[in-house]
């Protein structure tokens, strides 16, 4: 039999802190869960598994309760079995206590109790869920606990469905699941949700990860599982990765310190193009290292004088091919940034270091650009100025950007 | 710049041509007496560089030398720096009012070429010192640039207003800071060499503004947010998007709180159900155990008639038996009060008596004993007091007597003394005046008579010899005789002669004295005084009678104003009356034994027996009051006595009355025994039905009233369950609505879009706010760097002022302070912690300073370029010791820069070394005066 598992589609996922992107991520994961029905209709599964966190709050809207029930009702003729979450636990007067739900179809179950589920499949073939709804936000008791020991002379498929933290290392603190609950209690797959990463662990238990990404910082997302059951159980599950989403998330520091560095961050970004949308959240460092750009015999370090350091460097800044149609470096990652601002679903671009020599400005602009330097790196500060040190160093850096934005703005 | 040559021409008192001044490159002397056209020259040098060539105002048409119509002419010769870094001499020219014109030539390969022509000349000119190049005709002091700064010209401040001009701090800045200024500046500063290529400075200052304008768009200069800026509109955007959200979170909590109470509600109906069905179970048990009621019901009616009926019967019997022991009681009782009445009665009959004894032993005493001595006291009391007042009377009429008598003596003094008044012949003053001036006038005729007459002295001549007719008088003192009249002298026994004054007035002497001893004689005569002395004597004893008489009267009358002789007569009477009737009225006056006591002994015993008298009074009062007292008693024994007789009386017949009711009572009975018998029969039969019904009824209580009162309970708790049942279900329908209508109204949709909204704002307000704070940053950075640079020019030239202030003022001042606009503050004095504020300054050392100032931003100045300092007569009000220091100072400033001082007292610039260019000789009205 063919089961396609899922979980963690978090349909009504606010996604706020992405502002102006966020009703395009909201819509992207309706899409996902239209992919799948798309998937499961293309690959001809059994049996759907959602395990759990199909809302994000059980405080979803009827809307969304009613659009999620439209969405289920579409995987016929396979089966469904839905499980609660720690998200979306079974409480009363919660989500699953809406009567949008009267408008599911009968191959579609909730599963409310921990009664084991039985069905035939197409090929008549005996199958047993075992699911393991969710009824609060936290707790620290297996929720597979509950789930029988195969009887010696059972032959059936068993299918454990879960929703927690599969916990190796006894260290989870909320829905621990024992690791070896399946081998433990003879289940031909555990089928698990709550990490939003798709992670397949030996004993045939899975977490099919969520089908789109619901933060910065997660990996292996935007996936579901197929996972080809044995009917006659001789062999193991055989578990493939399917991916859905269409949103690429990519969290990066990246230091910056010539052309060279931005073009790789442009091939980078244009990676993410295969996704049909990025959104990118870049701690931008921008290093600039005089000594070491500076020609032969200007070291910094084996005390060359500042003429000639001051000299190298004017080389460096003058408006030369090296930046392109930009005047200078600055503006080159300035342009780069609008550029690219404009072309991802979200660019969150936050310069977190400028290490740069004060001396790439004139002179007079040197004079302003220094005690920022000096205040930002710990150095020595006028009298006047000792309290440059107490401000938010985001404050400084923005200063010294743009100083330098407009110093090339002025330049002409 | 450098000036080497003025030349003028029908300039003020320079008519027509020739009028040449040339200068050294360092110090030069002006030198000439007042009036002599000093000023001119140097007015000269100003208007020639700074006015432009069409100006024609009230001083320009000054110029003009008087009665002349020809334009005045200036032509200067000086080098200066041609922008690219080269020095090089111009020539200018400037001519007003009539034909204006204006060029100047710069000399190339040894020739003056034209360089600029008209308005460019006047521009070229005016740049040179950095002058304001817009404004027409003349300028004022802070417009001239740098020819303000260094200039210190005749009737001009020496310090400005509020700060210099543009074109000193730009000119200073450029000295100390790294780079020049922007191109158009530069252009006004005049000194195009001083720029440097370098642009980057523009494009700081660009930076800068561009930093200004938008700080001006985030802040108000003081720092704050501006309102409508986009920080404040996304501030309330923010607010208001916060406030919404948190009513839609509030909104949302609510529901959460209905689910949760939905939650319990089901909870609790769970167990209501669980209730009910337990509540039907022994509801249903008990209603078969009770089926057995009925039956037990009548037999317990039944029993419970009997037992009343019995529990009757035994109440009359006891009712009855409970009245008979009452009225035996009450019987006794009666007994018992009769026989206390009895002993009562002849206490009370003993005690009257007693009383009664006792009030008239108590009366006899005070009647019989008492009062007979208290009036025998009081006798003794009043005698006494009559003798008192006999005394006392006897007293008054004797002193009464005596006064009368007193008057009586005084009149009768009185009396006699107008008596003997009457028989004294008064002289009178008129009288006694006459006799006076008689015999004076006796005597004074006399003397003359005496001064006249002849003097007759016989010698030796025995007694009788001599016979004078009349008798002359004798001068003894003189054993003379005074012969006054014709007298005859008859000589014994010889004859007579007569004696004869020739003297008539002697005669009329005589005459007079005559009559005067005559009327003399008479008026004694009168009063029947022998002569004046008696006389005398008669008025003094008149006189003094008269006083005594005066005397008696006085006397008299001061004993009459106390009281007058008929009120006194009339108390005497009245006194002797009282007395009178006194002694009649006690004819014993004195008790006997008490004649002669002393008055203190009748005191002492009248007081004795008032004491005596009040004490038995007392007794008296108390022995009544025991009486009355007595009688009292006697009275009220009486009354109690009457009462208890009464009761007694009473007693007797209720005691007859109660004894025939007992006796009714017992009518039914045989005897009182069978009565007794009759009544504990009845209460035995009430006890036994008594017990009876009660096991029956404790039966009933048991098996009905029971299970009867649990059925109630059970039915109670089964509708109380339903009803909460039915409640609970009416709240979970309504929170169940509630939930419902929350989940409809996409609630959570509008949370997601304000918050998603919300955080939009709040980046944007991130980015904003930290670019503002940058902005914010690097504007006092470079306020911070103008502020820095400002110092840096500052600093040199107060230094330079300092020093030479401390020089000139031979170390009494010690420093100068000045602002940042260089514009002088203060004196530090030698000894004195606040320094003297600059206004406090006298005027002659205000000048030394302002002249110092001049030299030293001349020095400074002239660092890169040499600088032109004038100063106009400024020392006038130097002494010699500070003209000394003052030309060292000088002379150390013109190394450095061009130093032109135009002086009438060249003796005070001795020690200058430099040119000296002497007016008089060369201009002047001597010039004038050749022209005409």
């Amino acid at each position: 039999m063919k089961i396609l598992h899922t979980s963690d589609w978090h349909v009504d996922l606010h996604a706020a802190q992405l502002a102006d992107a966020a009703s395009t991520v909201r819509a992207a994961r309706w899409n996902a869960v239209e992919r799948l029905v798309q998937i499961a209709e293309e690959n001809d599964v059994d049996l759907v598994l959602v395990a759990g966190d199909t809302f994000d709050t059980i405080d979803a809207d009827d809307a969304t309760v009613a659009r999620v029930v439209g969405l289920l009702n579409r995987f016929a003729p396979a089966r469904v079995v839905v499980l609660p979450g720690n998200h979306d636990p079974l409480v009363t007067g919660g989500v699953w206590d809406r009567t949008a739900w009267s408008s599911l179809n009968e191959h579609v179950i909730l599963a409310t109790s921990a009664g084991p589920l039985e069905f035939l499949t197409r090929d008549q073939v005996a199958v047993t869920i075992y699911p393991c709804p969710i009824q609060q936000k936290q707790s620290r008791l297996d929720p597979t606990d509950d789930i029988p020991v195969r009887a010696a002379n059972d032959q059936r498929l068993r299918i454990g469905l879960a929703h927690g933290s599969l916990d190796a290392l006894h260290v989870a603190e909320n829905f621990p699941i024992a690791q070896a609950r399946a081998a433990l209690t003879g289940l031909d797959y555990l089928a698990l949700g709550d990490w939003h990463g798709q992670r397949i662990f030996s004993g045939c238990t899975a977490y099919s990860g969520t089908p789109e990404a619901t933060s910065f910082g997660e990996r292996r997302t935007g996936l579901a599982l197929l996972v080809h059951l044995d009917d006659s159980r001789a062999t193991t599950a055989r578990i493939e990765p399917i991916r859905v989403g269409q949103c690429a998330w990519l969290q990066s520091e990246v230091e910056l310190r010539d052309l060279t560095d931005l073009a790789e961050l442009e091939a980078d970004l244009l990676g993410l193009g295969a996704a049909e949308h990025a959104l990118v959240r870049l701690q931008v460092k921008l290093v600039q290292d005089a000594v070491a750009d500076a020609p032969d015999g200007a070291d910094g370090s084996n005390g060359a004088s500042g003429q000639e350091m001051q000299t190298s460097l004017l080389g460096t800044l003058a408006p030369v091919e090296d930046f392109g149609e930009h005047a200078t470096f600055v503006d080159a990652v300035e342009a780069f940034r609008t550029k690219w601002q404009e072309r991802l679903l979200y660019l969150d671009w936050r310069l977190s270091e400028l290490s740069v020599s004060s001396s790439d400005l004139p002179r007079s602009l040197n004079e302003i650009d220094a005690p920022l330097k000096a205040a930002l790196e710990g150095g020595e500060l006028d009298g006047a100025l000792l309290d440059l040190s107490d401000l938010d160093p985001a404050v400084l850096i923005e200063a010294r950007w743009q100083l330098r934005t407009l110093a090339s703005q002025t330049a002409s | 710049m450098i000036l080497e040559q003025v030349s003028l021409r029908n300039w003020r008192a320079y008519r027509g041509d020739g009028h040449t001044f040339a200068f050294g490159d360092h110090a030069n002397l002006l030198v000439g007496p007042n009036e002599s056209g000093k000023s001119s020259v140097l007015e000269a040098v100003r208007r020639g560089l700074l006015d432009r060539h069409t100006a024609r105002g009230k001083d320009i048409l000054a110029v003009r030398p008087l009665g002349s119509s020809l334009g005045p002419e200036v032509r200067l010769v000086f080098r200066a720096n041609d922008g690219e870094g080269r020095e090089r001499r111009y020539t200018s020219l400037k001519r007003f009012l009539d034909n204006a014109a204006a060029e100047v030539r710069v000399e190339r390969d040894g020739e003056f070429q034209l360089d600029h022509e008209g308005d460019a000349a006047d521009r070229f000119l005016r740049a040179l010192v950095g002058a304001d190049d817009a404004t027409r005709g003349t300028l004022k002091p802070e417009q001239r640039g740098l020819a303000q700064a260094l200039w210190f010209l005749q009737r001009e401040e020496g310090i400005p207003n509020g700060r210099w001009n543009d074109a000193l701090e730009t000119n200073l800045k450029d000295r100390f800071s790294a780079e020049s200024v922007e191109p158009n500046r530069a252009r006004a500063s005049g000194i195009r060499s001083l720029l440097s290529a370098a642009s980057s400075s523009a494009q700081a200052e660009a930076v800068e503004e561009r930093v200004n304008i938008l700080f001006d768009g985030h802040f108000t200069p003081t720092g704050r947010i501006k309102t409508k800026s986009e920080l404040a509109i996304l501030t309330s955007t923010i607010e208001s998007l916060k406030q919404e959200l948190e009513q839609r979170n509030s909104e949302r909590d609510r529901a959460a709180l209905h689910r949760e109470e939905l939650g319990q509600i089901e909870q609790e109906d769970r167990s209501l159900v669980d209730l009910l069905a337990d509540c039907e179970a022994q509801r249903k048990q008990l209603t078969e155990s009770l089926q057995i009621e009925p039956e037990l019901t009548a037999g317990l009616n039944d029993l419970e008639r009997r037992t009343e009926a019995a529990r009757r019967r035994c109440a009359e019997t006891s009712a009855r038996r409970q009245s008979v022991a009452v009225l035996d009681q009450r019987i006794q009782e009666l007994d018992e009060t009769l026989r206390d009445g009895e002993e009562a009665l002849a206490r009370l009959r003993i005690a009257v008596r007693e009383h009664r004894r006792s009030a008239e032993r108590h009366a006899r005493s005070w009647e019989d004993e008492l009062s007979p001595k208290l009036e025998a006291v009081r006798q003794g009391i009043a005698d006494l007091q009559a003798k008192q007042r006999i005394e006392q009377l006897e007293i008054d009429v004797q002193r009464l007597d005596e006064q009368l008598e007193r008057r009586r003596t005084l009149s009768k003094e009185v009396a006699e003394a107008k008596a003997r008044l009457s028989s004294v012949v008064i002289v009178d003053e008129a009288s006694w005046d006459r006799v006076r001036s008689l015999s004076e006038r006796a005597a004074v005729l006399r003397d003359r008579v005496w001064a006249a007459g002849m003097r007759v002295q016989a010698s030796e001549l025995p007694a009788g010899t001599l016979t004078f007719d009349p008798e002359p008088e004798v001068d003894t003192a003189n054993n003379e005789l005074v012969i006054a009249q014709e007298t005859v002298v008859g000589i014994e026994g010889v004859g007579s002669f007569t004696l004869r004054s020739a003297d008539e007035r002697l005669a009329a002497f005589d005459v007079e004295a005559r009559a005067c001893r005559a009327e003399l004689s008479l008026v004694l005569e009168r009063f029947g005084a022998s002569d004046e002395a008696a006389l005398l004597i008669l008025r003094e004893r008149s006189v003094q009678m008269e006083r005594e008489l005066e005397r008696a009267q006085d006397l008299l009358a001061a004993i009459a104003e106390g009281e007058d002789q008929e009120n006194l007569t009339a108390r005497r009477a009245a006194t002797a009356t009282e007395l009178q009737e006194l002694r009649e009225r006690c004819p014993q006056s004195v008790l006997p034994g008490m004649e002669g006591w002393a008055e203190q002994r009748t005191q002492d015993e009248l007081a004795e027996l008032q004491e005596k008298a009040q004490s038995l009074e007392r007794t008296i009062r108390e022995e009544r009051e025991a009486e009355q007292e007595a009688q009292q008693k006697s009275l009220e024994a009486h009354e109690r006595l009457a009462a208890v007789s009464a009761s007694a009386a009473a007693g007797n017949s209720e005691r007859s009355a109660l004894r025939e009711r007992l006796a009714s009572e017992l009518e039914a009975f045989v005897d009182r025994a069978a009565f007794e018998l009759a009544a504990a029969t009845a209460l035995r039969e009430a006890e036994e039905l008594d017990q009876k019904s009660s096991a029956l009824r404790q039966r009933f209580a048991a098996e009905v009233k029971t299970p009867r009162k649990q059925l109630q309970r059970i039915e109670i708790k089964i509708s109380r369950t339903e009803e909460r049942h039915q409640q609970l279900a009416a709240r979970r329908t309504d929170r169940r609505a509630r939930l419902e209508e929350a989940g409809a109204l996409s609630l959570d949709r509008q949370i997601a879009e304000l918050e998603t909204r919300l955080a939009s704002a709040e980046q944007r307000f991130e980015t904003v706010h930290r670019r503002a704070q940058a902005i914010a940053v690097l504007r006092r950075l470079f306020g911070h760097r103008r502020e820095a640079q400002s110092h840096s020019w500052v600093e040199p030239v107060s230094q330079l002022v300092e020093s030479w202030l401390v020089r000139l003022s031979e170390g009494r001042a010690v420093g100068v302070s000045f602002d940042t606009d260089l514009v002088p503050q203060g004196v530090a004095l030698d000894g004195h912690e606040e320094s003297l504020p600059f206004a406090s300054l006298s005027h002659g050392a205000r000048e030394q300073l302002v002249v110092l100032l001049r030299l030293a931003l001349g020095v400074v100045l002239s660092q890169h370029t040499c600088q032109l300092v004038v100063l106009d007569d400024r020392l006038v009000n130097a002494d010699s010791t500070r003209s000394i220091v003052m030309s060292e100072i000088i002379n150390e400033a013109a190394r450095s820069c061009q130093v032109l001082v135009a002086t009438c007292r060249p003796e005070a610039y001795e020690t200058v070394v430099g040119k000296r260019i002497d007016v008089a000789r060369r201009g002047g009205f001597l010039a004038a005066a050749e022209a005409h």
